[in-house]
């Protein structure tokens, strides 16, 4: 099956006063029709960044894209022509990380829902007049009640900030749902919640993708919410990948000292929580080579001299290591 | 130093500094610089209203004296004026603000009441109210504008206090035992020294334009003394043949407040990121 | 409910902050450097005459007791007489205050008219050459002295050009007063000459009082559309790919105007206290006129009562300003 979005040595970087912050270095990154497919790192590891660029919101005039390319079903998403316009908000959709901020707080819910519907909701053959006010504002009712808002009538006639923090969210789930989308981009949308919602969110997130055959990009720092509910995780530290594995065997079998050490981060029962030493490298000032290297404790000098390629097994997992676990080796070593 | 190569890169910022610069020169050397320093109180009837020439720069006023003189002394009075009414206003109000945002009290609700009661009215009004009372002098102004810029002060400073008592490093040093004066000298004092630092440059600029308008109302210093805002006042009855009159001493005010305005953005742009003028 | 708990907080605040005016007045005119018995006697009254005063008067009583009687007075609409006009100051005061209000109303308006498409430009078109041109404009335009304003616009358009009158406020016989507004009286009567005559003399006066007012206006419009522009909900707008004119005209410019709204009450200060000199230099008889002239005359009472007026003006402004935004913004009281 041919993917849906596909992004190849994507490297892009900011301009500061500072000089240039590389902030993405030769990012592949794939997703299939249907795929739930998680974006794990630490803050600052650019996966915000990459979201943004898929959504064409980086800052105007102080992002330079050295190489690679970002394709949304066959389009270009990053020389920002009239076709990846049409694409925005259509075929591919958002559920950003701050709902209350992403709302405007002087409009009505409902009036956000109408301006996006007019310009996003899908149309049948008959051209964009073909619809109604009052069927928009059926299927926008109609969507309310699917992310499980009560009374969903009278929230369109709410403010935003008369909502709650996980209502806001469902608002915003729904409205990425509305336009019909083949894919939404989901940026750390639990991450502003309680914990108490943030189960309740991921899960209707996931099945009403998979209801409706919806690809969903979902970035986290949180691993126990990529268990929840990706199909497919990517790990990426400071604007590199690090390895992409199915579910299964990201948890299961971790080849990245990296990936290693983020689940031994993790707590369990039987062991104690292990932190990873140090601090993630500004993409100021950002290590030559391998950029985990001075935080990695199987770092040699060919970490620090060269850059390791990813490299893809059959089954699909693929992991970017000079030195990568693997679980036989290892058993036979102790 | 990182700051300082960010400031010298502000091509507004520079231009303040150098204004001021200039100002601080001309109001240093004013005896030295001006052709005719005697002119602050001498008079010469027969050389009255000449229009700008190679003698008198800016022209002659209506006692025949040169104006270009009287502007560099006129320096003097306005640095000093603003410079010590600004002051005493900072004396004033930063150790209110800092005891009413520390101690959470009836106190401190009373004190930012009574400065909130001052901001009610703009303050050009109740200068003018006080300097009237207190008869004209240069000491009334600058009284004047110390008693109704304090709450100015009390206001900001209060509040950026407050936000500092929740801080962590703040609370600590509580829960270590520091006396409530060592905390708000050695803690809090620096953490908002940066804002204080900035409207103390735009409060210039700001505190010039009122003691301005004071002087040309007449609530200034009384004649001969050479204030700007009063050369204009004079300059009136003498339009629109003496154009010059007037012109001299309103381009000085304007340069002098756009120095301090713009060096104060320039020093709010490296001090105070949170009110960063867009880049 | 929001709202009306809000106003009635106001409400109640209104008062005390009168009343510290007036202890602050009082304090002020207790301590002037006349014995006010001395004053009120007149110049050539003799010891017995001003010690008659200083009982009617009641200057004899401890200061408490005098503040008391003089918020009895206050509250009874009497600030004593001028020394100056013999009249009534309230009288005095409420004969100068509508040219007053003629003046800042027409200066509110046009700072607004220019300010604020000025801002909502500099805001879109930000480090353009539009920017950097109306930069210069506005910080220059806070730095001049505006009596010195006023008077190079005299030297120029009245004395030079001969285009627009000296000072004033019509030539001529002026309109029965309804409004008080000499424009908009002139407008009832229907005289084409009066109309243009009251006209012509407005037009300086309200230039040299709105241009400070402008510049704020144009600075605080273009703070808040950038700080809008970059907002989350304007990226969330953005990435799902709403068209730029309805998030920029629509959405933007809603929540550019509630913020310039919030400075209505700065802007009202700005303009209350250039009227003391504008009106001074264009002989514009308002408030501002008057309080200038009974310095010049040490017509203390006057002074104190110009003083109380503009102060309980203001406070007034404000409290309808907190109304206003409170009324247009939806999350209340902010």
């Amino acid at each position: 099956m041919s993917n849906l979005l596909d992004i190849q040595a994507l490297s892009l970087g900011f301009r500061t006063e500072k000089g240039l912050a590389k902030v993405l270095d030769r990012i592949d990154l794939s997703v299939k029709p249907g795929e739930i497919v998680g974006l794990v790192g630490e803050s600052g590891c650019g996966k915000s960044t990459l979201a943004r660029a898929i959504l064409g919101t980086l800052p105007e005039g102080q992002t330079e894209i050295n190489s690679g390319h970002i394709r949304l079903d066959g389009v270009d998403m990053l020389s920002g022509g009239r076709a990846a316009e049409h694409l925005r908000g259509r075929v591919i959709t958002f559920v950003p990380q701050d709902p209350f901020a992403s709302f405007n707080p002087l409009f009505r819910i409902g009036t956000q829902i109408q301006d996006l519907m007019r310009f996003k909701a899908p149309r049948d053959g008959k051209g964009s007049f073909g619809r109604s006010r009052k069927a928009d504002e059926a299927s926008a009712i109609a969507m309310l009640d699917a992310v499980q808002l009560p009374q969903p009538k009278a929230i369109l006639d709410k403010y935003p900030h008369q909502l709650s923090g996980g209502q806001r969210q469902r608002v915003m789930i729904a409205m990425a749902l509305l336009p019909q989308p083949r894919m939404i981009i989901a940026d750390e949308p639990t991450t502003a919640l309680d914990v108490t919602v943030q189960a309740q969110i991921l899960g209707l997130l996931r099945r009403l993708a998979v209801e409706r055959g919806v690809s969903v990009l979902f970035t986290t720092h949180d691993l126990g919410a990529a268990w929840e509910i990706c199909d497919r995780v990517v790990v990426m530290y400071a604007g590199q990948t690090a390895e992409i594995a199915p579910r299964e065997q990201f948890f299961g079998d971790p080849r990245h000292p990296y990936t290693r050490m983020l689940l031994d981060s993790l707590p369990a029962p039987g062991r104690d929580p292990v932190g990873i030493p140090g601090g993630v490298p500004s993409p100021l000032k950002a290590p030559n080579g391998c950029r985990f290297n001075p935080r990695c404790p199987r770092a040699t000098d060919a970490c620090r001299e060269s850059r390791p390629a990813l490299i893809a097994e059959p089954n699909g997992h693929a992991v970017a290591c000079h030195h990568p676990w693997s679980s036989e080796a290892e058993a036979a070593h102790v | 130093m990182d700051l300082l190569k960010r400031f010298s890169k502000d091509k507004a910022a520079l231009i303040g500094l150098s204004l001021l610069s200039l100002l601080m020169l001309a109001a240093l050397f004013a005896p030295l610089l001006a052709p005719f320093p005697n002119d602050v109180f001498d008079f010469h009837i027969g050389n009255r209203l000449q229009p700008p020439s190679a003698t008198s720069l800016f022209g002659t006023d209506r006692m025949g004296s040169d104006i270009f003189s009287r502007m560099l002394f006129g320096a003097r009075i306005t640095l000093m004026l603003a410079g010590i009414a600004v002051g005493s206003a900072l004396v004033i109000g930063v150790p209110i603000g800092l005891v009413a945002g520390y101690y959470q009290n009836w106190v401190s609700d009373a004190l930012m009441r009574i400065a909130e009661i001052f901001l009610a009215v703009p303050q050009i009004v109740l200068a003018i109210a006080i300097a009237q009372t207190l008869g004209p002098s240069i000491e009334n102004v600058i009284l004047a504008l110390s008693l109704t810029y304090w709450p100015f002060w009390a206001r900001l400073v209060y509040a950026e206090t407050r936000s500092m008592r929740n801080e962590v490093f703040v609370e600590s040093a509580v829960a270590l035992g520091a006396s409530p004066w060592r905390v708000i000298v050695l803690h809090i004092l620096p953490n908002i020294a940066s804002p204080i630092i900035v409207r103390t440059s735009i409060g210039m600029g700001a505190t010039i334009l009122t003691a301005a308008t004071l002087g040309f109302l007449g609530l200034g210093a009384p004649p001969p003394t050479p204030e700007w805002g009063r050369m204009i006042a004079e300059s009136r009855e003498f339009l629109p043949e003496a154009w010059w009159y007037a012109l001299a001493p309103g381009i000085a005010i304007f340069l002098t407040v756009l120095g301090f305005n713009l060096f104060g953005d320039g020093l709010r742009d490296i001090l105070d990121p949170r009110t960063r003028r867009s880049v | 409910m929001n709202w009306l708990s809000m106003v009635a907080n106001r409400l109640l605040w209104f008062v005390p902050t009168l009343v510290g005016l007036l202890a602050i007045v009082f304090v002020l005119s207790r301590v002037i450097p006349v014995d006010p018995a001395v004053l009120a006697a007149g110049e050539n009254a003799s010891a017995a005459q001003v010690q008659q005063v200083r009982e009617r008067f009641g200057f004899d009583k401890p200061l408490p007791v005098q503040f008391v009687n003089y918020l009895r007075d206050v509250a009874q609409g009497n600030l004593g007489t001028s020394l100056f006009t013999q009249q009534p100051i309230v009288d005095d005061l409420a004969s100068r205050l509508p040219a007053t209000l003629e003046l800042t109303i027409f200066a509110v308006l046009i700072a607004g008219l220019i300010g604020i498409p000025l801002g909502v430009l500099c805001g879109l078109h930000r480090n353009s050459w539009i920017d950097h041109v109306l930069r210069v404009v506005t910080v220059s335009g806070l730095a001049v002295a505006s009596f010195w304003l006023a008077m190079q616009f005299q030297f120029l358009f009245s004395m030079k050009l001969g285009w627009l009158p000296l000072s004033g406020r019509i030539e001529g016989f002026p309109p029965e007063p309804v409004t008080g507004l000499m424009l908009v009286d002139a407008m009832i009567e229907g005289d084409r000459e009066m109309i243009g005559s009251a006209f012509r003399h407005i037009i300086l006066p309200t230039l040299t009082l709105a241009l400070p007012a402008a510049a704020t206006v144009v600075r605080f419009t273009r703070n808040g559309v950038i700080g809008v522009i970059n907002s989350p909900s304007v990226a969330y707008q953005t990435a799902m790919g709403l068209p730029r004119r309805l998030i920029v005209w629509k959405y933007v410019l809603r929540m550019a105007l509630t913020a310039t709204v919030t400075q209505l009450g700065l802007i009202f200060g700005i303009l209350l206290a250039g009227a003391v000199v504008v009106e001074t230099v264009f002989d514009w008889p308002g408030l501002g006129a008057y309080a200038v002239r009974s310095i010049l005359q040490s017509d203390y009472n006057a002074v104190m009562g110009f003083t109380l007026c503009t102060g309980a003006l203001f406070v007034l402004i404000n409290l309808l300003v907190d109304m206003l935004q409170a009324a247009i913004d939806p999350r209340g009281a902010a």
